[in-house]
């Protein structure tokens, strides 16, 4: 505040130093308000000079998460042979990204031919594939007085940003066919209870599996992990109907859809599942690994709701695409009633099918007047009688994934 | 300075530079940024404070402080001085820079210190180093918020905490090329080198539209300067030999005269202990019958009249003229007994047009006999001393004219002082006139006319002190007309004899000046110096030189050959900018010319086949074995030439 008063004082200082001298005539007062004007004429130029004639290049990490720190590198040079003050740059990210913790860009001097590299930072809060070109160039002259900028045209950058998983505790009954050995379910079944080792315990693990003997010994939570079957499979379908998706854009309903989902599919995974997302994607290739994870990330950063089918329809037409033995996880926020015939069809042929159910229309910042959400006691009641079991998720995520304010 | 008391200056500046001290002691020591925080509160409350009881903290200035007309200047010498106790952060510090501005313009307004320029010029410099040291450190605040350090290798966590050792890193790095506070500093000398030589070229230009204010200067800094002053302004009193003298080029007013001529302003008959009275003055003695303009009239013989016209630049209180004015056009002046003119009703800008007589030719003989008895004042003894009575006797006594015994006291009085501008002030107790002709024998117009008035009057000639204007020949406008300016301000004396009137004896004509002190240095700058035009011809060498160096620096090259790899890597520019015009996209810095021409692909697909092939012949020349000789930088030079011209062909097509 007090440099902004100080900056506005030369200027100041130079036209009333310029009147006087002219109304007095007084050469005293000429001198020095021809040296201010004349630091003033030379703050303008360079401040003019330091933003022209530059060239951009931009690095920026193809994806990342939400919520992660992001580096965005510019390299910068100049194309006139000059000694130039300090400039700073403003990228035209798309606000789409819903950036939070945006940092200042670096402030650097471009030299001729030379590439000078400034970066800056942000962290992204929704999910996505965006891009963006263009920047805007802020230079001053060297003593702070004169800001010029000008925008400038560059190649597009995007960026994808993938969903953060969403720690969840999922407590799967028996009866949808989880918890149950491998002997009894056979090694095509699904997941089993063989253990096949212990780890510390994670954020949404459930009590259920902690290892109470090795955590007494460690002095800490061990949980065991299980063999899943060599050949368990688990497919989730999210409902992407349009309208469906409800609350605060990048945190959505179908957002924590998506959260839930990487963390499941993570788990799943890890204890040798094979996951599939039927709706998103064509022929899913086998793999468990990194890459697999890294796949479903990418699949899931760029869904929309944005689909004219309703859940229960897009389930029937998918269900031949369905690795035998799978357990469908069919993630629905909205209710939705198609589900109940898709469920009632899929639990006949023998498809083990778990509903998770998420009270969407309480994510809405204002009452929805249109639709229910799909976790009242009537829909769920009716999911039951068909022989569904339905789980409620909790749609508060941990605070360390909500945690983004701008 | 500007309020002649140099001790309020050295106790403003010590106070400033303890508290300086002070408050680089606390930015050094503490860490506590909370703390360092409060400058800004506690400055304004300093400043508050200052305000508030200004009247209580003028009186612990010494010599009792400003001048109560100017309590605002005290008030910012004392926003400064507290201020400076305060000044913990680059913020603040730049704060300080309103009250030394409007310091400045306040003694700038008065003009009563011509070297504040000097000091001016100082504290720009200082002004641009400064704000150029706290932008780089916001800027330096920036790289420390961008996340830069964060990614720098060994950089400790009290090194990330120490702003030095972040300054020095990131100007290792990205800063490497910036132009910093050196670069502020060395702009700064520039522009204060182009304004000493560009402010009085643009104080000329706007000479027609300015000096529209008149400012009055409070009374007690009038003895600080040394201008054309009439005795009105100063009290119907005008002192000599006050010391060197401090006129400016200031223009004052244009006269039209038929040839250079001693412009009369204000004439005094009453000396004592070196002061002149002017009687005709409303606030000196009643003596408005002593009509000596109409005497001087009266007395010359065969006159001739001239015609002249002034027109006053500033608003003026008296209108110089020459000769015995008869006759003027105006309503708005008065001409008082001696023959001077003056406004009425305070200083104004009106032109006017007159006419003046003098005699046809002139040849003073005999000093004017039968004064009237009020006008015995003009032989008055008063303040002769003995040494300059004797002196004026022996130097006449084989004079056999008056007019002879004039001119053998003006040449006298020419062969014993010198002309200096420039020439101390008379000491206290002593008389002017004794102290100048046998003891500093230099002064300036004012001591020669008293000397000559004295001296003539001690030989029994009636003399009178007169103060006008000497127009320049230098300053002759090419239309009939002279500017005169504050430089031109003068003195002369004028004795008055039978058939003649008033006639000029003006010493200064046949004294020696001395080096650098000669009239017309007083209005000289220091750039029109003898020693400054040495200094800027060597300058001017020195930059021809150097000029002359680089200017072969860049022509150099251009008639030596370059290796054939440069010609080829200049071929390559603009086959890469022919791209990129026809492309529409830049090559990236990050990419090979092989990546460069596979992403501009669709956009020359007719002639792909031959680009693929030029381009690979590029980068042979360009990065492979064995070096190109010259033959072959000709020979792809005319083979791009011949593919630009496809290319173009190809997007007319």
């Amino acid at each position: 505040m007090i440099r902004r008063i100080a900056s506005l004082a030369v200027p100041l200082s130079a036209a009333f130093l310029a009147i006087m001298a002219l109304l007095l005539n007084a050469p005293a007062l000429f001198y020095m308000a021809t040296a201010f004007i004349m630091i003033l004429i030379a703050c303008q130029v360079q401040a003019r000079l330091a933003v022209r004639g530059l060239h951009f290049d931009r690095i920026a990490p193809e994806s990342a998460r939400i919520g992660d720190l992001i580096t965005v590198e510019i390299i910068v040079w100049s194309e006139i042979k000059i000694r130039r003050p300090f400039i700073t740059i403003e990228d035209d990210l798309t606000t789409k990204l819903m950036v939070a913790q945006r940092s200042p860009s670096l402030p650097i001097a471009p030299a001729f031919d030379i590439p000078i590299r400034t970066q800056y930072q942000f962290r992204a809060r929704r999910r996505g594939k965006f891009k963006w070109a263009g920047l805007t160039v802020i230079g001053a002259d060297a003593l702070g007085l004169i800001t010029k900028s000008k925008h400038y045209d560059t190649s597009q950058t995007q960026i994808t940003i993938l969903p953060r998983p969403i720690p969840v505790a999922l407590e799967l009954p028996a009866a949808a066919g989880w918890g149950i050995s491998e002997n009894e379910a056979g090694s095509n079944r699904g997941a089993g209870i063989d253990p096949w080792g212990i780890r510390k315990y994670a954020h949404g693990d459930s009590l259920r599996h902690v290892h109470w003997r090795s955590s007494a010994k460690a002095g800490q939570l061990l949980v065991k992990e299980f063999e899943a079957g060599t050949h368990a499979s688990a497919a989730f379908i999210l409902q992407r109907t349009t309208g469906t998706d409800i609350g605060p854009e990048g945190q959505s309903s179908l957002d924590l859809m998506c959260g839930h989902a990487v963390f499941l599919a993570e788990n799943f995974l890890r204890q040798g599942m094979q996951v599939t997302f039927p709706a998103l994607e064509r022929d899913p290739s086998p793999g468990m690994g990194q890459e697999r994870i890294s796949e479903i990330y990418d699949l899931l950063a760029a869904i929309q709701a944005d689909q004219p089918a309703l859940v229960g329809d897009e389930l029937i037409s998918l269900s031949l695409d369905l690795a035998p033995g799978s357990v469908v996880f069919v993630m629905i926020g909205t209710e939705d009633k198609t589900l109940l015939t898709a469920v009632s069809t899929l639990l006949k042929k023998g498809t083990r099918l778990v509903p998770l159910v998420y009270d969407a229309f309480s994510m809405a910042k204002k009452p929805l007047a249109k639709g229910r959400t799909a976790a009242t006691p009537s829909f769920m009641e009716e999911l039951q009688s068909l022989g569904a079991v339905p789980v409620v998720m909790p749609i508060e995520a941990p605070s360390e994934v909500i945690h983004l304010q701008g | 300075m500007s309020v002649l008391k140099p001790n309020i200056g050295f106790f403003c500046v010590g106070m400033v530079l303890l508290g300086t001290a002070l408050s680089y002691a606390i930015r050094m020591g503490s860490k506590n940024k909370k703390m360092l925080g409060m400058d800004a509160v506690l400055y304004t409350i300093a400043a508050l404070l200052s305000l508030l009881f200004i009247r209580d903290l003028q009186s612990l200035m010494p010599d009792g402080g400003f001048p109560p007309e100017l309590l605002t200047g005290s008030l910012l010498c004392w926003i400064l001085s507290l201020g400076s106790f305060f000044c913990w952060r680059d913020n603040t510090l730049l704060f300080q820079a309103i009250p030394s501005i409007a310091l400045f313009g306040l003694v700038g307004c008065y003009d009563t210190f011509r070297n504040v320029t000097f000091a001016f010029y100082g504290f720009v410099l200082c002004l641009a180093t400064l704000f150029a040291r706290a932008n780089s450190r916001a800027m330096l605040r920036l790289a420390i918020d961008s996340g830069y350090f964060a990614t720098l290798d060994g950089l400790s966590r009290d090194a990330l905490e120490d702003e030095g050792t972040l300054y020095q890193r990131i100007k290792e790095g990205p800063w490497r090329w910036v132009a910093g506070a050196e670069w502020a500093l060395a702009s700064a000398t520039i522009i204060v080198l182009v304004s000493v030589l560009g402010a009085p070229v643009i104080q000329a230009t706007v000479k027609p539209i300015a000096g529209q204010l008149s400012l009055v200067t409070p009374a007690s800094l009038r003895n600080a300067i040394t201008s054309p002053s009439t005795s009105m302004e100063t009290g119907g009193t005008v002192r000599v030999g006050r010391g060197p003298n401090n006129l400016r080029e200031r223009p004052i007013c244009e006269v039209r005269l038929d040839r250079l001529r001693y412009l009369r302003a204000e004439t005094f008959m009453q000396y004592d202990s070196g002061t002149w009275k002017n009687p005709n003055n409303p606030l000196g003695p009643d003596l408005a019958e002593l009509n000596t303009a109409a005497l001087a009239i009266e007395t010359i013989e065969k006159p001739k009249q001239f015609a002249w016209t002034v027109k006053p630049l500033i608003p003026m209180r008296a209108v110089p003229a020459p000769a015995e004015v008869i006759s003027f056009e105006s309503s708005a002046i008065s001409q008082l007994p001696d023959g001077t003119l003056s406004f009425q009703g305070g200083p104004q800008t009106v032109e006017i047009s007159g006419k003046s007589e003098e005699p046809e030719s002139s040849h003073p003989k005999q000093a004017k006999q039968g004064l009237p008895a009020g006008l015995a004042m003009l032989k008055s003894a008063i303040s002769i001393t003995p040494k300059v009575r004797a002196l004026a006797e022996e130097i006449t006594k084989k004079a056999k004219t008056d007019g002879d015994k004039a001119d053998r006291l003006m040449l006298e009085i020419g062969k014993r002082a010198k002309y200096n501008i420039k020439a101390e002030a008379t000491p206290s107790g002593t008389d002017a006139v004794e102290y100048f002709l046998f003891d500093q024998k230099e002064g300036y117009c004012d001591l020669f006319a008293t000397s000559m008035v004295m001296m003539a009057r001690a030989v029994g000639l009636p003399a009178r002190y007169v103060v006008g204007y000497l127009p320049s020949p230098q300053r002759y406008n090419g239309a009939g007309g002279y500017v005169v300016s504050e430089t031109d301000y003068h003195a002369w004396a004028e004795l008055f004899f039978e058939g003649e009137g008033w006639v000029i004896y003006d010493a200064t004509t046949v004294a020696e000046d001395v080096e650098g002190g000669g009239r017309g240095d007083v209005g000289q700058k220091w750039y029109q110096a003898g020693w400054a035009k040495q200094a800027l011809l060597g300058l001017l060498f020195c930059g021809l030189v150097f000029g002359g160096f680089a200017v072969y620096r860049v022509v150099q090259p251009m008639f030596k050959p370059k290796p054939a790899r440069d010609q080829i890597r200049a071929t390559y520019s603009k086959f890469a900018s022919a791209l990129h015009r026809h492309s529409k996209r830049r090559r990236k810095m990050s990419e090979t010319p092989r990546e460069y021409l596979n992403a501009v692909r669709p956009s020359i697909e007719p002639i792909w086949a031959e680009t693929f092939a030029l381009n690979e012949r590029l980068e042979e020349l360009l990065y492979g074995r064995p070096v190109p000789s010259p033959a072959d930088s000709v020979a792809i030079a005319v083979e791009v030439r011949a593919w630009r011209k496809k290319l173009r062909n190809s997007k007319s097509k």
